[in-house]
């Protein structure tokens, strides 16, 4: 049997056509490096090969047992917990809009929810069965294809759209930045410092250009930023930029938490002189930290759900209480009004879940040899995480009211698509674990 | 004297855990450095070798990387934390199991 042969007779074994190519790479190297020993010996080229074959062994057997390790990947549980959780937020939000006034429109809301969700699972679908590595091959092109779209936007927002609608949208070109940001870092792999530099300008450059086309500070830049923040440091922290890489993850940390604590304290101190923050978010600081002082005003809501939490039985009353009144309550606060109607005991187990959830995510893409699918798994998954602990600190009377959507429980469409756009690529990631190969190492 | 390939049975892991717990190696280099300390007792097939490191990656003990050496590509596999614990937990277990046969064997003698 000759290498052609041997090659083809294990690939018929592998049935996965990535995982053909994966292993078919490994094991052709190591039969060239028999037949070099071979030829080194002083045998023939036919003979070294032929040899070299011998030496590998039964390739049924071995394309068998390979076979069995390099499958695609289902985690059972992340399907599982993210189709209850969906479940459980279309009837939270059900119940929330029969409590409106507007009948109609509650009805025409509930009906909108069980769309947006079926569209939020035909998209994480569509990308969990295809390949990542298309952004990371192609992550200029799809950059250039959203500054352009971003440009084309700022021409005719305003004419085409109400301000909340440009808003949302706005937001959505944040969320969409991040996986962007995650395939430029693995770009500027092996580049030290430089690719360091590189990728913190690109944070910096997009934030501002998308603010300038138009896009307002949000709580959705803000997590956008974090989240492309925490995963330099992770990229960093994980070698991919190459040097040293203790030294750039200290770096990076230190100015990722140092920054923002110095504007925190000149807030709270010095009244934002130094730093030039504005009046109203000096104030929001203010409200976060004693929501109390602001009860009348911009601490109303968190005040609102202090007093409903502080109510609420073991297994719950029926009733969404006077937050789920609210109106966007169905978006704001689907935890709030799910303690008040099925008892702290539901809500502690749903975010028990929930917190399951986003660990076995974050392992998912920790642990991933693919240094891409690292880092696109690590930038969604912590985006996610963002998003939920500050939905559920807002929920739980800790935070202040901010535009935040809670993964999977809460309405609209926008988040819905970007909630199971962002989990396709977490399942995507864990599906091809064993089909991708690990990349150059530097 | 010819050795027996199933004494090696379920050890080969263990052998293999324990040269990468030395330094990162590719494939071919694990077989040749495997039989250059055995003396050619334990010549291992690449059929062999590669379902195992591929296991043994899969179960988070071996991480891998490529890396160009003399104009090729090659892959390497390190081992990882949970890999030298591996390693320590087989390491013990085999010391234990040959004082065992060599007390059986050298009982009387």
């Amino acid at each position: 049997m000759n290498k052609m042969e041997y090659l083809e007779n294990l690939s018929e074994q592998i049935r996965n056509r990535r995982a053909k190519a994966l292993v078919l790479t490994e094991i052709a190297s190591h039969i060239e490096d028999q037949k070099c020993a071979y030829l080194a010996d002083g045998k023939s080229a036919e003979e070294a090969e032929l040899l070299a074959v011998k030496e590998m062994g039964d390739p049924v057997e071995t394309g068998l047992q390979l076979n069995k390790i390099h499958r695609p990947k289902t985690d059972f549980f992340l399907l599982g917990a993210m189709a209850a959780l969906t479940l459980l937020g279309i009837i939270m939000q059900s119940i929330i809009l029969a409590g409106f006034d507007n009948a109609a429109a509650s009805s025409a809301d509930s009906m909108r929810t069980v769309f947006y969700n079926l569209a939020g699972f035909a998209v994480m679908f569509l990308i969990y069965f295809g390949d990542y590595r298309f952004l990371g091959k192609y992550s200029k092109h799809v950059y250039f294809a959203y500054l352009i779209s971003a440009a084309l936007f700022s021409f005719l927002h305003k004419q085409l759209f109400s301000y909340s609608q440009a808003h949302r949208i706005w937001q959505g070109f944040y969320m969409l930045f991040i996986p962007l940001f995650a395939a430029f870092c693995y770009a500027f792999r092996g580049q030290k410092g430089k690719g360091i530099c590189k990728a913190t300008s690109l944070l910096f450059f997009n934030t501002f250009f998308l603010m300038y086309l138009g896009a307002s500070p949000s709580a959705t830049m803000l997590l956008s930023v974090m989240t492309c923040l925490i995963t330099l440091c992770a990229a960093a922290y994980k070698g991919i930029f190459g040097g040293r890489k203790q030294l750039q993850t200290g770096v990076l940390l230190s100015l990722s938490v140092g920054i923002p604590l110095l504007l925190l304290g000149d807030a709270l101190l010095l009244g934002g002189h130094i730093y030039l923050l504005a009046d109203y978010q000096i104030r929001r600081i203010q409200v976060l930290l004693n929501p109390a002082a602001f009860a009348t005003e911009a601490g109303y809501q968190t005040m609102l759900v202090r007093t409903q939490l502080a109510d609420i039985s073991l297994f719950g009353g029926g009733s969404v209480g006077k937050v789920g009144t609210l109106p966007g309550a169905q978006c704001d606060y689907i935890i709030t009004c799910l303690s008040a109607y099925f008892g702290f005991l539901a809500a502690l187990a749903v975010v028990a879940v929930i917190a399951a959830y986003f660990l076995r995510s974050l392992h998912i893409s920790l642990t991933q040899k693919n240094r891409l699918g690292f880092l696109l798994g690590v930038s969604c998954s912590v985006i996610l995480i963002l998003k939920t602990a500050v939905y559920l600190a807002m929920n739980f009377g800790i935070g202040m009211t901010v535009s935040i959507d809670m993964p999977f429980l809460t309405y609209g469409l926008q988040c819905t698509i970007f909630n199971f756009l962002f989990m396709g690529v977490i399942l995507s990631v864990y599906r091809n674990t064993n089909l991708f190969p690990a990349e150059s190492g530097i | 004297m010819a050795i027996d390939k199933t004494l090696l049975s379920g050890s080969t892991a263990m052998l293999l855990l324990k040269l990468l717990s030395e330094k990162d190696m590719y494939g071919y280099e694990m077989i040749e450095e495997l039989k250059k300390r055995s003396e050619n007792v334990f010549a291992l097939k690449a059929g062999t070798l590669y379902p195992l490191l591929h296991g043994m990656e899969d179960k988070g003990l071996l991480t891998c990387y490529e890396q160009e050496f003399q104009g090729k590509i090659r892959k390497y596999y390190a081992i990882t934390d949970s890999g030298k614990k591996e390693l320590h937990e087989r390491k013990t277990a085999w010391q234990e199991y040959s004082h065992a046969v060599s007390g059986v064997l050298c009982f009387g003698v």
